[in-house]
């Protein structure tokens, strides 16, 4: 399965250097690209994409705004020339923070940034939904060993 | 760097003060050999020491407040025969306390009247020189300190014009762009490239506060726009309407490009559709007058962030530059902003 991705950005020269710098990423397929944030909160709700590069300064609402009438926020990476929204973007959970103009190296290392970042959270996610399914979850314990996920029953610990 | 002044000011005291010392000494010396009697010979050399002294304290006092480029300048050299004329008097009217009826002293004084000036003047115009030195060393101190507070403060001056005449995130965004056409379009790269270093050698060579003709400025302003439509393609138009006859009136340099910077920025970032800039251009008596129009929705969060465009340090500069107001004016009708320059000719 491919990871959706979405270029947020008013210009479009800037949208075309991502893309080209994501055409050879096997796993990544670009759903959309947009012009401005109001598209960018459509595309977002109708593809609901693993991540997004988002510009800051668009027309109407800037990139922080566009966020935050998203009510589930995709990972995001913020790609502008503005350095000064750098500590405002990690606030908003960024994952990175590209400054343009960016070399494709700094784009593929906040690329593997992310997917660091979406595999510790998969495997959180795999191992709270496992401890949910459980009707009583003090009868086992769930365990991470060496990348794998170990459930023991209580009754052999002891 | 005070600091060692004032420890310099110290030392300076305390040798002028071994020198009259040494004087006074050398005074008492001569008038013991001359067998007057201890006192008076005491009386005459402390005497000589506390005037002199006073005298001295006197010249440096001149010299730190009323300094000049001349050492010896009627000032000077009037204070210093005032001072040696009222030293000899106070002298006389100290000794001749111990022994003012004698007729040797009497004798002794008016014999030794013109050694005891010559005396006076020569330790006087001593301390007079090295107290000058000391001062014109401090003002030149001073002076550089001036200098390079006045070179930091013109630097900045420069660097912040610079900065206005293009913000860094313009300059970061354009070579985003050449990035961009390098992968697909590297002939348009090259022509990019070049819009951007002749706009940018424009920016940086000219000085803000001459006049050149406005088919310069427009030329200038022409760099910036194709950049920008490149930058945001079909969004932007710019429209320029300059009658041939206003061509070589006269404009302060680099005045245009802040003011359509902003109508670009508010133009494009106040609406999601095309956005046509206007740059319109009449002459009439008097004045050469710029009109520059841009779509405007005072609901965005960008218009209502409002620094009045941006436009305050352009009326600050028109209002040096031709010691009158109202020559920038803004009015906003049927959504469209207008920015109008009035620029007086023959003024400069």
């Amino acid at each position: 399965m491919k990871f959706k991705v979405i270029i947020i950005d008013d210009e479009p020269l800037a949208r075309s250097i991502v893309k080209s710098f994501l055409l050879e990423k096997d796993d990544i397929e670009i759903v959309a690209e947009c012009n401005n944030g109001f598209e960018g909160v459509k595309e977002i709700e109708k593809h609901q994409p693993d991540l997004i590069f988002l510009d800051i300064q668009m027309p109407k609402i800037n990139g922080f705004e566009m966020l935050e009438i998203i009510d589930e926020n995709p990972s995001v990476i913020f790609t502008t020339a503005f350095d000064e929204f750098a500590i405002k973007a990690f606030d908003n959970s960024a994952i990175d923070y590209l400054l343009k103009p960016f070399t494709q190296e700094r784009f593929d290392k906040a690329l593997a940034k992310w997917k660091k970042s979406t595999s510790s959270k998969s495997e959180k996610n795999a191992i709270d939904s496992v401890a949910s399914k459980q009707p009583d979850e003090h009868l086992r314990i769930v365990l991470k060993e060496k990348g794998a996920i170990k459930i023991i029953p209580t009754s052999e610990v002891y | 760097m005070q600091e060692q002044i004032q420890v310099n000011s110290i030392n300076r005291a305390f040798q002028a003060i071994i020198l009259i010392a040494s004087f006074s000494v050398l005074d008492f010396i001569i008038l013991a050999d001359l067998s007057f009697t201890f006192d008076f010979s005491l009386a005459d050399s402390i005497s000589f020491f506390v005037f002199t002294s006073l005298f001295a304290l006197l010249i440096f006092t001149i010299q730190r407040n009323h300094h000049s480029k001349k050492v010896l300048n009627s000032q000077n050299i009037g204070t210093v025969i005032l001072f040696v004329i009222l030293g000899t008097y106070f002298n006389y009217l100290v000794v001749s306390y111990f022994d003012g009826s004698s007729l040797v002293f009497i004798e002794f004084f008016w014999t030794t009247i013109i050694i005891k000036m010559l005396f006076i003047l020569l330790l006087l115009f001593i301390l007079l020189f090295i107290f000058w030195i000391d001062q014109q060393k401090l003002q030149e101190v001073q002076f550089q300190k001036f200098v390079i507070g006045k070179e930091k403060e013109t630097s900045k001056i420069q660097l912040n014009s610079l900065q206005q005449q293009f913000k860094p995130h313009f300059l970061f965004n354009s070579l985003n762009s050449i990035n961009a056409l390098t992968m697909h379009n590297p002939e348009e790269a090259r022509k990019m490239i070049h819009l951007l270093s002749e706009f940018m050698r424009g920016a940086v060579k000219k000085d803000q506060s001459t006049m050149i003709p406005l088919e310069q400025e427009i030329n200038h302003i022409q760099l910036y726009t194709n950049i920008e439509k490149v930058r945001f393609g079909d969004r932007l138009t710019v429209n320029f309407n300059v009658p041939e006859e206003c061509q070589l009136l006269l404009i302060p340099s680099l005045i245009l490009q802040p003011i359509i910077e902003n109508a670009i920025k508010y133009g494009l970032y106040g609406h999601t559709e095309n956005v046509i800039i206007d740059i319109q251009v009449n002459c009439q008596k008097k004045y050469l007058v710029v009109k520059i129009s841009n779509p405007h929705d005072p609901n965005t969060q960008l218009s209502s962030k409002g620094t009045g465009y941006g436009l305050s340090s352009i009326r600050k500069k028109m209002l040096i530059l031709f010691n009158q107001h109202n020559l920038l004016l803004t009015t906003e009708k049927n959504g469209i902003f207008t920015t109008t320059l009035k620029i007086p000719q023959n003024e400069i």
